[in-house]
């Protein structure tokens, strides 16, 4: 190679070389393995019809990665938009008749099966790293897709808010407002699934 | 009807008292952006008051480091999950015929 810093694409090898890869990284992002598969073999056809846009910069890895990336958030746009059932989660409004009571004197408070009843969302005693992602992998997995793409965006992929309104097409404020609806049910679902 | 001034306190506590479901949504919300002074002001003297949503707050700071943790393990590049042996052949055959069927 004349230049150093040249990386060449090689399509034969992708497979082998990339494919757990890029599958770990939907798998986290989509909490559905049979989407995530799709999606990498998607990624690498698309890679194949647009090997003359890579220009050499990037490593190949990357370069699939930055693909794989744009067709996972062109599935989140799907599921925000197509959804009627999602409406409802885009919304400015913090009420949520779930978790809280709207009705005489308690109106806004807690409802007694879902307050928290600790101050640690941690069971006593170490935690190994592998239940800490079973238990985590499983609670968004059960999140309404929409909360979790927002709340993987924010919190895996560390994407602005700014960033998160341009890409589904919402404002800050549905951002905060679903950010809270996922915390609320990944709380509650975390506490009562560590056994 | 006139007030002295310790009714008139209370009454503007209450006015500006937050309800638990405004509480979490701004535990959560000081997450994401800084909070204005009334909320600030607001969530604080909730927290005070509220044992509920003081472990709320306290839970929710457990989940913000849960989660860095479990970021963490995939960020050295740790590969957790595996295709089957089977999807990933199967791959390996769509992008060979895409490849030489040109």
């Amino acid at each position: 190679m004349a230049k150093g810093k040249s990386h060449k694409l090689d399509p034969g090898r992708w497979v082998d070389q990339y494919a757990d890869y890029l599958f770990n990284y939907a798998v986290v992002r989509l909490s559905d393995p049979e989407k995530a598969a799709d999606v990498v073999q998607e990624t690498f056809l698309s890679a194949l019809k647009g090997q003359h846009t890579f220009r050499g910069n990037s490593t190949e890895k990357t370069w699939l990665t930055s693909i794989l990336k744009r067709k996972i958030i062109d599935i989140y746009r799907k599921n925000s938009s197509n959804r009627e059932s999602n409406l409802q989660d885009i919304t400015d409004s913090f009420e949520d008749n779930d978790y809280f009571d709207y009705y005489g004197i308690k109106k806004g408070h807690w409802k007694e099966e879902k307050m928290p009843h600790s101050n640690s969302l941690m069971p006593e005693g170490e935690v190994e790293n592998n239940e800490l992602r079973e238990i985590l992998e499983k609670c968004i997995a059960a999140l309404p897709e929409n909360l979790a793409a927002v709340f993987v965006m924010k919190m895996i992929d560390d994407a602005t808010s700014e960033e998160i309104c341009k890409e589904l097409d919402i404002t800050p404020s549905n951002v905060w407002v679903m950010m809270h609806r996922a915390r609320l049910k990944l709380r509650g679902c975390i506490e009562s699934n560590w056994i | 009807m006139s007030m002295n001034v310790g009714q008139r306190m209370k009454v503007y506590m209450v006015e500006k008292m937050i309800s638990c479901d405004k509480a979490g949504y701004l535990v959560s919300k000081s997450k994401e952006t800084k909070l204005n002074c009334r909320e600030k002001i607001g969530l604080r003297i909730h927290l005070v008051t509220c044992l509920v949503c003081r472990q709320y707050a306290s839970q929710i700071n457990d989940l913000q480091h849960m989660v860095y943790r479990y970021k963490n393990q995939y960020t050295d590049g740790t590969v957790v999950h595996m295709l089957t042996d089977e999807t990933r052949t199967s791959m390996k055959e769509t992008v060979e015929k895409e490849m030489t069927g040109k």
